[in-house]
């Protein structure tokens, strides 16, 4: 392995880790012993290791743990495995699901509806209309025109205006608003100054 | 796989939010800590993370078991950490100064030290992989799902990134 040349890359790892088989470590120990290269390359890296390893966890602080809690949305996908519906219940969905389907049938084919070829039924999300797809638009409300440029972080922007009873949520540097009027917002945020946070209102 | 978190992820797949918020009281300060690694900002690290547990809360129901959760919620932290760099402005933030903690002073020396700036200039490859590996002690094989190369490379890069980081930190050996 390592006696004329110098060992791979991924031996002198091993070595450092400790993984290296007791015949390879001797034989590499012996390679080190002669080559200052070699042996500059594992002292290296082991004290890279013992910096990184004395470094400690960063803890997150409380009131970014209290907003995780607060902006997560109150409904989610349901499971992939949903529990049996009873036949009662499969015929309260399908009734007015078939109902819908049967005038989408008559409008195509009167030539009212066009198709674009797009089937987005086989989407994970077609299935679960609900509050959640209304999440997930949310990052899409990117178009959407912001109510107002104000100083953050948006975690903060967005902590403020639910202590004043307003539905908000920071998506990275913007904070989505819901169920409130563009003059609410304004009114809230006020006395922040102006800044990079932008407030969108989602509909 | 045995996975501690298996039985709480299994409820908060049925809708116990109570299920999710304990699996997030146990892994918020591991993504703090590689989110804040990677970004260098508490601000932006902070962001990452509450996006990347609303994205795990929303995308549960797609997780699999027979791998590890937490190995998918770095997943999710590194994809969120990778969306806030790109949000990132040209120009500093104009921020709001946050009351002062404890906690957050702790942060902000660990940041202001050397072995922040260290990490900072490391290429993000080798970034990625001395904190997986030497900071939140992932194995080769979970690093290697996480940023989709072969053991060997993760091997790799963990060497380099930390002979660089040593290099950067003026490490002298005793051969100099």
């Amino acid at each position: 392995m390592v006696t004329g040349t110098h060992p791979e890359e991924v031996d002198l790892f091993d070595y450092v880790e400790g993984e290296l088989s007791a015949d390879r470590r001797t034989e590499l120990e012996f390679h080190l012993a002669s080559c200052a290269t070699c042996a500059k390359q594992v002292a290296l890296v082991q004290a890279g290791k013992d910096a990184l390893r004395e470094s400690q966890l960063l803890h997150l602080p409380p009131a970014r743990r209290e907003a995780i809690s607060t902006s997560l949305p109150t409904q989610r996908r349901a499971p992939d495995r949903s529990p049996a519906l009873s036949p009662r219940r499969l015929l309260a969905i399908l009734t007015p699901v078939a109902a819908v389907a049967a005038v989408v049938v008559v409008l195509v084919s009167s030539g009212v509806l066009e198709t674009n070829g797009n089937d987005q039924a086989g989407s994970a999300a077609a299935g679960a209309t609900s509050q959640l797809q209304m999440e997930d638009q949310a990052g899409g409300a990117e178009a959407a025109p912001p109510v107002m440029k104000v100083a953050g972080p948006a975690t903060t922007v967005a902590d403020e205006l639910r202590r004043k009873g307003i539905r908000a949520r920071a998506v990275g540097n913007k904070v989505e608003v819901r169920d409130a009027t563009r003059a609410e917002v304004e009114r809230a945020l006020e006395n922040r100054r102006t800044g990079r946070v932008e407030v969108v209102l989602i509909p | 796989m045995d996975d501690p978190d298996g039985p709480l992820v299994r409820r908060a797949q049925k809708g116990d939010r109570w299920a999710f918020e304990q699996l997030v009281d146990r892994h918020q300060h591991r993504l703090f800590t590689l989110a804040t690694r990677l970004l260098g900002s508490p601000d932006e690290a902070a962001d990452a993370v509450q996006e990347a547990f609303i994205r795990a809360w929303l995308g549960l129901s797609s997780f699999r078991h027979g791998a590890r959760f937490s190995t998918w919620l770095y997943r999710i932290c590194l994809n969120a950490v990778h969306d806030q760099r790109t949000k990132r402005p040209t120009a500093p933030l104009e921020e709001v100064a946050e009351p002062v903690d404890p906690r957050d002073q702790f942060v902000a020396h660990e940041l202001s030290g050397a072995l922040q700036q260290a990490l900072a200039a490391l290429e993000e490859d080798y970034r990625g992989a001395v904190v997986l590996y030497d900071v939140l002690g992932c194995s080769y094989a979970e690093i290697a799902e996480l940023t989709g190369v072969a053991e060997g490379t993760v091997k790799s890069r963990i060497f380099r990134g930390r002979k660089r980081l040593a290099e950067l930190l003026g490490t002298r050996t005793e051969r100099e």
